[in-house]
């Protein structure tokens, strides 16, 4: 069947799964634990995923055209340097970042995509990228960027959008961090107030810098939703 | 929702929105998906979040070199750090690729840079007019021969 083959035309688009592809081995010993509707789904995930890996490869390989590079260098490079840590960066970075940027977007619309689809749903909700972000291990530093529906946004914050305007991740304030977090109650606190702040949540941030990043962005504007230049105008410009 | 407007440096909307719908074009054989505003502005933030993870972890590995600059070596560990080794490979092709094309792009530059080069010094020393003008010109398009064999 075609979706077996690699990738080579439009074949890619993953097929549902049928009883004569081979499951890979991994699959194989997950397919042994959740209940039954959910087998063909992990299946149909392991694939869809292998195919996507397989794909990109080949795409790299076929298609490399840097000058319409998809994501704007300079607006990378001055997102990595929100974080004040971060002083030099060698040019080729920022390329990579950027085609990192891209891997990362399409692994996480593919992962929400899924769950969408297990909803029934043809309409891919934020809800779908909430619960991507919780079933996959190492998108956990997104787990408060993106909150599930149970837990009710703060009335009038308009979702994660608005706390994050200053670019400062709200799961640092209630630690009463000197991270300039909100200057008001810690109604920005969308993500999971259900966990203790000071022990739960990024208590433990993958590494020091990680943790500056979020200092240096809260002690500037000391709020948030801080006004300023808007990035918003120039945003659709682009691309 | 209110809209807010912000220091942070944002990725562009439209690019990230394209690259979703690009995909999903791929997962849904039917063209049959939307995506909801709230999502895309989801995804937009997520991305930019994950630069912030990535730029940090490179960062220290970069720091705990005792180097100043921010490398694609270091990018490389950071992403296997933060455990996105299946991104590995294919950045390091994409980077080939890129090094290939730049390096392409350079031999062609340089030679074009000479040749301007040239151009002008034979107009600023033509405005001095020492020589008569057809003499100068074939003094000129001798050296631009010689050049040109070299």
């Amino acid at each position: 069947m075609d979706s077996n083959k690699q990738a080579q035309s439009s074949s890619y688009p993953p097929q549902p799964p049928t009883s004569s592809i081979t499951p890979p081995p991994a699959s194989a010993a997950i397919a042994a634990t959740p209940p039954a509707p959910f087998h063909h789904l992990l299946q149909q995930q392991q694939q869809q995923l292998q195919m996507f890996w397989s794909y990109q490869r080949q795409e790299i390989e076929q298609v490399n055209d840097f000058k319409n590079h998809q994501l704007p260098l300079a607006r990378i490079k001055k997102i990595m340097k929100a974080d004040e840590d971060v002083r030099m960066i060698s040019a080729e970075a920022p390329i990579l970042f950027a085609k990192a940027c891209e891997l990362f977007i399409l692994e996480l619309t593919i992962r929400s995509w899924l769950h969408a689809e297990e909803n029934k749903r043809r309409t891919l909700q934020k809800n779908d990228i909430a619960a991507a972000i919780t079933r996959t291990d190492i998108f956990d530093f997104l787990v408060d960027i993106v909150p599930r529906d149970e837990i009710k946004d703060e009335a009038g914050l308009g979702g994660m959008v608005g706390a994050t305007a200053s670019g400062v991740p709200y799961f640092y304030p209630p630690m009463g961090h000197p991270a300039g977090g909100p200057a008001g109650p810690g109604g920005m606190m969308i993500g999971r107030p259900a966990i203790d702040p000071t022990g739960g949540m990024y208590a433990q941030p993958p590494s020091q810098a990680w943790q500056s990043v979020w200092q240096t962005a809260g002690a500037d504007d000391g709020s948030y939703a801080s006004g300023g230049s808007g990035g918003q105008g120039n945003l659709d410009g682009q691309g | 929702m209110e809209k807010v407007v912000s220091e942070t440096e944002e990725l562009p909307k439209a690019i990230v929105r394209r690259v979703v719908k690009e995909k999903l074009s791929q997962c849904s054989p039917d063209y049959d998906f939307n995506v909801h505003k709230d999502a895309h502005l989801a995804f937009t933030e997520s991305a930019r979040i994950f630069i912030h993870y990535l730029s940090a972890t490179a960062n220290d590995i970069c720091k705990e070199s005792r180097r100043q600059t921010m490398n694609t070596e270091d990018v490389f560990q950071a992403l296997e750090e933060i455990e996105f080794s299946d991104f590995v490979k294919p950045l390091r092709d994409s980077l080939a690729e890129f090094r290939k094309k730049n390096a392409e792009k350079k031999g062609g530059a340089a030679k074009e840079n000479e040749a301007r080069k040239k151009r002008k010094i034979e107009d600023s020393s033509a405005k001095n007019g020492t020589k008569t003008k057809q003499k100068k010109q074939d003094n000129d398009q001798e050296e631009e021969d010689n050049h040109e064999s070299e």
